[in-house]
């Protein structure tokens, strides 16, 4: 098996992943008073200590993702091009896709993106919900 | 109910704090230890144990060198509140039957939120970090009595009332224009001046901070809008071309 990732980058993902959906879910509870939500969490006194600290371990991943992958997703070639015109393949079956470094060209793209959208948002609700990067984390 | 309201007429008040007073008693707020800055004006700010206080303005001209205005300062209980439109915690502010805005600290969770949001930079925050405020003696306008400032004023110049009334009376004792009348979508504390309201230290036109406004209208819907999307995208990636294989 071709190994394509460490184990540092496995966990710092999962950090993220778990993290962020914490914070989705809590965030949301928080701006739509949803009760029972806050009562999952124990409370909303308790949630907004969850919230905030949660927050502090995702930021703290989203750096690490960000220094970790800047040297690859700076690197952007002909093949990423190629990719993006053809939608990562994500819209046909027959696309013939080149093939892609560590990173394909749309992790590339949102590697850029993301840093602004998690870092200008100064209220919380508006920071969770910018990361709708579901489906390709790169770290 | 109608909503009911409080009429300030700073021409009447005499500077006596007698409500300042009569807020503490009733809502079981302690005094507070200040040093002389020259002022009757006491204590400097509101805060967590002062829910209410006179503002003196000095106002000196020739006609009469020593005008002063005394002007009560509180939480306007806002038609369109900015501190209940961005708490974050269902219920800590909450709207009572009589339209005024009161708090409950249990369920506060001292983010501070509504202080940022708060047109008259009223919300204070105790020991504990939970929110306080005048809430319109809401536990004594509940039984029908009246709150305890302006129970107490012994000029008229705090009075509380069926806000239609009060607007009326206002409009008849000469007063075209009164302060709160629809700012904010009325204010539960308004004003009846003879000068500018700046004169007076209040903003000509008070309105909620312009991020409360757009996070609110804006940036709340698109979020619903963002997770509708994203959740109605991978269904239909679904639908349309199955899973990754
Ligand atoms: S009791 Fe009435 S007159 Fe005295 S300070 Fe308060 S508002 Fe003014
Ligand atoms: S004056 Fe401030 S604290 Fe009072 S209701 Fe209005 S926004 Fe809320």
């Amino acid at each position: 098996m071709l190994k394509k990732v460490c184990s540092l980058e496995i966990l710092v993902h999962w950090t993220k992943a778990i993290s962020f959906f914490i914070l989705v879910i809590s965030g949301f509870g928080f701006m739509f008073h949803m009760e029972g939500v806050g009562s999952a969490f124990g409370g909303f006194n308790q949630m907004k200590t969850i919230h905030n600290w949660v927050g502090v371990v995702f930021a703290g991943a989203l750096f690490l993702t960000i220094f970790h992958y800047l040297p690859v997703a700076l690197k952007f070639t002909s093949d990423d091009v190629t990719w993006l015109t053809k939608a990562g393949g994500y819209l046909s079956k027959k696309a013939q896709l080149p093939p892609q470094d560590e990173i394909n060209a749309g992790q590339r793209c949102l590697s850029h993106y993301r840093p602004h959208s998690h870092l200008h948002g100064d209220t919380c609700q508006s920071r969770d919900t910018a990361d709708n990067d579901l489906r390709q984390c790169t770290c | 109910m109608g909503r009911m309201s409080l009429l300030v007429s700073p021409e009447l008040c005499i500077g006596c704090r007698g409500c300042q007073t009569a807020c503490k008693e009733w809502n079981q707020l302690e005094g507070e230890k200040t040093e002389n800055r020259g002022t009757t004006e006491n204590p400097p700010d509101l805060s967590t144990n002062t829910y209410n206080k006179i503002r003196y303005v000095e106002l000196p001209s020739e006609k009469n060198p020593a005008r002063l205005l005394f002007v009560s300062q509180r939480c306007m209980h806002c038609g369109d509140a900015g501190c209940m439109k961005i708490c974050p915690a269902p219920g800590a502010l909450f709207r009572t039957d009589e339209g005024a805005v009161a708090f409950d600290k249990d369920k506060c969770i001292g983010c501070r939120l509504c202080v940022t949001s708060c047109p008259f930079n009223v919300p204070r925050y105790d020991a504990d970090n939970k929110v306080s405020k005048c809430t319109l003696c809401a536990d004594r306008i509940s039984q029908g009595l009246t709150p305890s400032c302006a129970k107490t004023c012994p000029t008229g110049a705090l009075r509380y009332g069926d806000r239609d009334e009060l607007l009326g009376l206002a409009k008849k004792a000469g007063y075209t224009k009164v302060y709160g009348d629809k700012d904010l979508e009325g204010l539960g504390a308004m004003y009846a001046f003879t000068d500018a309201p700046v004169i007076y230290g209040m903003n000509d036109s008070p309105a909620i901070p312009e991020s409360v406004v757009f996070w609110n209208n804006v940036l709340k819907p698109l979020s619903y809008l963002g997770l509708a999307g994203v959740a109605a995208a991978a269904v239909f990636h679904y639908v349309a071309f199955g899973p990754k294989k």
